[in-house]
């Protein structure tokens, strides 16, 4: 028997972006699993339309809309759970709906998910799209293409601060061993169906940004193992459905999440580093950075209108 | 319009009559044989003059059904193995279908009966499978396990037991355990090896998969039939992490017995949440709070 692995991916504003990326899905190298594609429109301001001749080419895809916007984690528990309902998935995969995957690396992820029962997420390595790197200038022409995005997560908890691993620099084969990592990205993460089961989906009161570190510590407490995978990959195109790097809305969720996660899921003393942080930027933020901290206070989560 | 059943064949007098009678309501039957050394094409002949041979065998049936449909002339396809048949609810719906302008390429559910039982759960059921279609609009490729090509517009069938084709699957223990031999062999050199095989690395292969299999796939629904599977499918994954362990020329590893202790422990945890969870589906409100909160605390 065949296990099953539903692809998700949430659309919000960004129609050719996810075109381009479920074109790149149309025949991923599969061994013993089929997969199907379920599109999750976010209550785009244009709603996404896939033409009937774009879903005659493209029969492993499937559309559903949501009214209004869910945020990144209310968009992908709605596909999770139309997944669960529909097909009796055994993995999920979420994935951004700015990528452009690679042919094997689905087969790539399943193959070490199997590999280990103990493994509840696994993110592959990706690099910036061509193009899309932060540094243009930095690199030599022919290594645009192959400067790594993700290569794992690292948390620096004595300062709050999740970043990835590996992150510009260009791919010479340095993040080339599966292992264990600090957190996988919600850029393209697979998820096995215990985890759904024992832990949940994606917290809602984060709705953008951080929600896939908590994700991850929520798997490891229930004592899965959280894997890089650097025999798949995939290329992001970065932020094109947030108005891009460093924009207030981006602003206002990062330092709000930043400091939700380790209320949640710091010890004491970190709790006082929490305080002591969320003291500073009260008086020295941004407007969104105060905002942020505000919200959090008052605990106003979830969606909150920025701008 | 006009329907063309397409089978390719190997080594199948036993079977194939029977899925030969389900096609009477088809134009034309091609079977293709792969050179069975038994009576398979003598028994094809009783049903059908389209009888051909593959040049070679391919060792799986993937690209003989590219050539198999290729010799068919009905606008429709429909491809059946020779381990299958259709029922006469679903002929009657097939003929309805193909009067359909707009779609293209029919997924049908397919009913797995295993040790003479139809498995419902675990993933056994509605088992989708692109089976009619017009011509030329679905395409197998070469390798193991690979997805049919599919262009145009395609739908799922409803999946009711009247309209699924009959597939005979496992029928003895001795079918089930030679494709386990065949695929995990396949599958040990396929699947990454991250470290050596351990202790732990034996236990978790046929303890997940059982707890994954019977618990979360709710195996348990199928009644014994549920539970055998369960335990043939835990076994099929021991056997590709032992076959790993070959490959690395059989390591030792000898834990001592408080380590022993501890990796059983983990294991019965895992046992006890799941158990949990299914004494909590059968339990009134106020003892499924009191076993949720149980679990919560001992999960800690």
């Amino acid at each position: 028997m065949k296990n099953h692995i539903s692809i998700i991916i949430v659309n919000y504003n960004t129609p050719d972006e996810t075109k381009d990326c479920l074109r790149s899905l149309d025949n991923l190298e599969t061994w013993g699993f089929d997969y199907q594609v379920i599109v999750v429109d976010n209550g785009s301001k244009v709603p996404l339309k896939l033409s009937s001749n774009f879903l005659r080419h493209h029969p492993r895809v499937e559309l559903i809309t949501s009214a209004s916007n869910l945020g990144f984690t209310g968009g992908n528990n709605l596909g999770i759970k139309h997944a669960a309902n529909t097909y009796d998935s055994d993995y999920f995969l979420l994935l951004n709906s700015d990528t452009v995957v690679s042919n094997n690396f689905l087969k790539e992820l399943y193959l070490l998910a199997k590999n280990d029962p103990k493994i509840g997420l696994i993110s592959p390595k990706i690099y910036f799209h061509k193009g899309y790197e932060y540094h243009q200038n930095s690199y030599q022409p022919d290594q645009l293409g192959q400067v790594i995005w993700y290569a794992g997560g690292k948390i620096d908890w004595s300062n709050l601060i999740s970043f990835h691993i590996g992150v510009d620099e260009v791919d010479r084969g340095q993040f080339d061993e599966p292992r264990e990592t600090d957190f996988a990205t919600g850029c393209c993460l697979l998820i096995t169906r215990e985890v759904v089961e024992r832990v949940g989906t994606l917290d809602n009161r984060f709705f953008l940004y951080s929600e896939d570190v908590d994700y991850s510590l929520r798997v490891k407490r229930a004592g899965l193992k959280v894997y890089y995978c650097p025999s798949a990959l995939i290329y992001h195109k970065i932020a094109s459905s947030t108005g891009g790097v460093g924009s207030q809305l981006q602003q206002y969720y990062q330092t709000r999440n930043r400091l939700l996660l380790s209320f949640k899921h710091g010890w004491r003393r970190r709790r006082l580093t929490t305080v002591h942080l969320a003291l500073r930027l009260l008086i020295n933020g941004s407007a969104s950075e105060r905002k942020a901290v505000l919200d959090l206070i008052k605990s106003n989560l979830g969606k909150q209108s920025y701008v | 319009m006009s329907i063309s059943a397409v089978l390719v064949v190997k080594n199948e007098e036993k079977r194939l009559a029977r899925a030969l009678k389900s096609l009477k309501f088809v134009d034309e039957i091609v079977v293709f044989d792969m050179l069975s050394t038994d009576h398979t094409q003598a028994v094809a002949k009783k049903f059908t003059d389209q009888v051909f041979s593959t040049p070679e065998d391919f060792g799986y049936v993937e690209p003989a059904r590219n050539l198999a449909v290729s010799k068919a002339k009905g606008e429709w396809i429909l491809v059946l193995d020779a381990d299958e048949e259709i029922p006469k609810s679903l002929a009657e719906k097939i003929k309805d279908l193909i009067k359909a302008n707009d779609t293209d390429v029919f997924f049908l559910p397919r009913k797995n009966l295993i040790f003479n039982k139809a498995i419902k759960h675990s993933g056994w059921w509605p088992d989708y499978q692109a089976r009619l279609f017009k011509k030329g609009m679905v395409e197998w490729q070469v390798g193991v396990h690979r997805q049919p090509d599919i262009k145009g517009q395609a739908e799922y069938l409803p999946a009711k037991a009247d309209w699924a084709i009959i597939h005979h699957n496992y029928e003895t223990v001795e079918d089930f355990v030679e494709r386990s031999q065949k695929y995990t062999s396949l599958q040990a050199k396929e699947r990454k090896n991250l470290k050596t095989i351990s202790t732990e690395d034996l236990i978790q292969a046929f303890n997940s998969e059982f707890l994954r299999r019977f618990f979360l796939k709710k195996a348990y629904q199928d009644g014994m039939h549920g539970l055998a599977l369960s335990l043939l499918q835990s076994n099929y994954e021991l056997l590709i992490k032992l076959k790993q362990w070959q490959a690395q020329d059989f390591p030792e590893e000898q834990l001592n017995n408080q380590q022993l202790i501890k990796l059983l422990k983990t294991q019965r945890v895992e046992f006890d949440y799941w158990l949990t969870d299914l004494e909590i589906s059968e339990a009134g409100w106020g003892r499924k709070l009191f076993l949720k909160l149980k679990r919560k605390i001992a999960n800690r």
